[in-house]
């Protein structure tokens, strides 16, 4: 069971080996703690939404297991934890100018760093307009604190993996917070147990904003070995105070987890055949539901799909431009996609439910044995893409679109003949609102004008977005620096299409949608469709080639069946 | 309005994600663009004229990249189409492999008289060569379609390509107007709206796609 797995990792991150070392004497002083304000800011942060769709969690056992065992080492170790595997390396402490001194009056969101020991040059970062241009990444990486804003802190964590892992990030953080604490004598103890529990404090934040956004990606044990030696320090006497913090971090992640987990075996591959007798009886017709609760429904299965999807999966399956090859020349050159980070194929599944719902409408429409039947299925799936648009509900609207834009449904002059005039009237005006003029001009501002709660962006537009957005600049500029402008573009487009999951907003996320009609959900998700081919042939018993290109055509696919 | 162009030809890259497409494209087109460019105004296709045998060709590139798994969509780029290069990665067996699957693709859904090219991208790459230049000869006889391997990092063949499809798209038509034209009149001369005419012209159909 997917719940114990991580469970069972959690609690051994809580119980396993204290190793009690004692401080070395210091060598310098230990860095200012952070300031309250820093960290007050996010105290009253919302969750995000992430995978509530389901009603996935009614298990207390896990609850127990986390909340009982707390952190059974308390009591033991009376002395700073250092354990896990980061090389706490004490960094040399250089004065240098304030961050602030670098930034333009534009720019509130990035307070005072109190652990910028390394030299702030006017170099290290870049602004243009108060937006942050460029940055080193060691810059960017000490800028990811509890009191960055929420925006940033998305942006970041979204393109970090564009040059390094995820673990390999966490690991840096951590070196930046735990720094120095293994040179200090006895005589500062106590000083600096406070100040230890501020870098602590400050630690977890960021942690909790991380595992909020991007839960998926502590999937990846490299990961989860560096909460583990984390957790490892919360448990000690002096850090009582962020150990409740910490730990509904984790439970909260526990959660996420557990249910993207439910929601991948939910996931069955697209049932497509080849005969007619192969489907099942019935259409939208006989569903027995009215445009506007198709339109409903079919929105929850959007919004409940695109709910599993993680922000990262976007830059990992898009935006790389070489994936990794498993040639070992390819060794030597820096690889910007680490396919060995991506454990989550949600986003493929979310577009395969595209390809499924324009196959079932194209089916659903060939299924009719006489043209004037056919031409009532076609009717009902317009005026279910007049709702989905009421809706803003793009994403089912083009799919719908899209089958009836289909070859073998396009062909049927008879069935469309039979179609009211109406109706006609109606998918022209539909098919004006997604047409992609001007870079999509009238759907962006359809979209912008749709109500937040049922909107659903067109994922193939983001796609084509991202992808332009990718090839179009380098991720890095000259003297390795990280094109931030370009983060911002990425983390614009991807925001754009979760804007339901209000990821980098402060306002609390949406409520779960209604959950579903179970014969719907069936329909939607279950019910096998036609093959491409199956389709065509179909199309031609329905209404016979008309010219001399559809008799080969025909001929062709007979040939080849 | 003047008709700057003599003809205009419809042209679609195609091809798995990531083998480069987009860079054969930026690489062939005219106009540099940065980032704010496409940010504001994006892309929905590239412009090239050029000049074949004193004719003005208009060739108007679509390119398929970031939506190729939206089946039904990739489909909607063929209609109307005159050209279609088919992409692959010499450094990517798989993409190799998957230009028989394209192929397919292209049978069902594009006119049956499309034009078609294989290109071998990537060709600077020859550390990480996992496709030989001999199994894409191999493949390019067994379809009959012409082949050339390109890099689009180094500019190698990118124009070559285009000017060799543009030309098997404007020997075509004029065969096709002569045969049903015999008389003459001005043979290579078209109308730039001499796309496929028995498809039903719906906004997908114009060749606009989303």
């Amino acid at each position: 069971m997917a719940m114990y797995y991580y469970a069972s990792k959690l609690n051994e991150a809580s119980c396993s080996g204290c190793n009690i070392k004692v401080p070395p004497a210091p060598t310098e002083p230990a860095p200012v703690p952070p300031t309250s304000s820093n960290h007050a800011s996010l105290t009253s942060d919302p969750t995000l939404l992430h995978g509530t769709g389901l009603s996935y969690y009614d298990n207390d056992d896990y609850y127990s297991m986390v909340r009982g065992n707390k952190f059974m080492s308390e009591n033991s170790c009376k002395h700073i934890v250092m354990n896990g595997g980061i090389n706490f390396v004490a960094t040399q402490k250089v004065e240098g100018p304030q961050l602030s001194t670098v930034l333009t009056p534009g720019v509130k969101a990035i307070p005072n760093h109190p652990y910028t020991n390394c030299t702030t040059e006017k170099s290290d970062i870049e602004y243009r307009d108060g937006q942050i241009v460029s940055a080193t990444l060691d810059t960017l990486v000490e800028m990811l604190r509890p009191g960055a804003s929420k925006s940033f802190t998305f942006t970041f964590l979204l393109c970090s993996r564009l040059y390094l892992k995820p673990h390999e990030l966490l690991s840096k953080l951590c070196k930046l917070y735990f720094r120095n604490y293994d040179k200090v004598g006895k005589a500062e103890v106590k000083d600096l147990v406070e100040k230890e529990l501020n870098d602590m404090i400050a630690l977890v934040r960021v942690l909790r904003q991380w595992t909020s956004m991007f839960p998926y990606d502590f999937r990846d044990d490299r990961v989860m070995a560096l909460v583990r030696s984390i957790t490892q320090r919360c448990a000690a006497e002096h850090m009582e105070s962020v150990r409740v913090e910490m730990s509904t971090t984790l439970e909260k992640l526990l959660d996420k987890l557990t249910a993207l987990e439910q929601y991948e075996e939910s996931l069955v591959d697209i049932t497509q055949v080849s005969s007619l007798d192969q489907l099942s009886q019935g259409d939208i017709l006989t569903l027995g539901l009215t445009p506007v609760e198709l339109a409903n429904q079919l929105t929850i299965v959007e919004l409940h799909r695109l709910s599993f999807v993680g922000p990262e999966e976007f830059v990992q399956t898009f935006a790389p431009i070489h994936p990794p090859q498993s040639t070992s020349a390819c060794k030597t050159s820096i690889s910007l996609h680490h396919i060995d980070t991506k454990c989550t194929r949600n986003l493929e599944a979310y577009a395969d439910w595209f390809n499924r719902l324009s196959y079932l409408v194209a089916t659903d429409i060939l299924k009719g044995v006489k043209s004037k039947y056919r031409a009532r299925v076609i009717e009902q799936w317009v005026m279910t893409g007049r709702e989905c648009f009421n809706l803003g509900n793009f994403n089912s609207l083009m799919a719908i679109i899209s089958a009836l834009n289909m070859s073998p449904v396009m062909r049927l002059k008879k069935t469309w003949s039979r179609t009211s005039a109406v109706c006609g009237q109606q998918l022209r005006q539909l098919e004006l609102c997604v047409e992609p003029t001007g870079n999509h001009a009238r759907y962006r501002a359809a979209l912008a004008a749709a109500p937040t709660e049922t909107a659903v962006p067109l994922l193939s537009v983001t796609c084509r977005d991202l992808h332009f957005a990718n090839q179009g600049s380098p991720s890095r500029l000259s003297g390795n620096r990280v094109n931030f402008e370009k983060c911002a573009l990425l983390s614009k487009h991807v925001s754009t299409q979760l804007a339901s999951r209000r990821l980098t907003t402060d306002q609390s996320p949406t409520p779960a949608p209604p959950s579903p009609h179970p014969s719907v959900w069936r329909y939607l998700n279950d019910r096998p469709t036609l093959t491409e081919p199956a389709l065509e042939l179909v199309s031609f018993e329905r209404e016979p080639p008309v010219d001399h290109l559809e008799k080969e055509r025909l001929k062709r696919l007979r040939g080849s069946s | 309005m003047a008709k700057t162009y003599d003809c205009l030809f419809k042209l679609l890259l195609i091809g798995d994600s990531g083998v480069g497409k987009t860079s054969i494209l930026f690489r062939f087109s005219e106009d540099a663009f940065n980032i704010s460019f496409i940010s504001t105004i994006g892309i929905d296709f590239k412009i090239r004229t050029i000049d074949l045998d004193g004719k003005k060709v208009k060739l108007q590139i679509w390119d398929t990249a970031g939506q190729e798994r939206f089946r039904t969509i990739t489909t909607a780029y063929y209609r109307g189409s005159m050209g279609i290069m088919l992409v692959y990665d010499v450094t990517n067996e798989k993409s190799f492999e998957n230009i028989k699957n394209w192929i397919r693709n292209i049978e069902e859904n594009a006119s049956a008289d499309v034009e078609k090219m294989i290109l071998g991208n990537k060709c600077d790459l020859d550390s990480q060569r996992q496709v030989s230049k001999e199994r894409g000869e191999q493949l390019a006889i067994e379809y009959q379609i012409k082949f050339v391997e390109t890099s689009a990092k180094d500019s190698l063949n990118v124009e070559y390509a285009f000017y060799t499809l543009a030309r098997d798209i404007k020997a075509k038509m004029e065969k096709k107007q002569e045969a049903s034209n015999p008389s003459g009149g001005r043979s290579g001369v078209h109308k730039p709206t001499l796309n496929d005419a028995r498809k039903p012209v719906t906004w997908l159909s114009r060749c606009s796609v989303l």
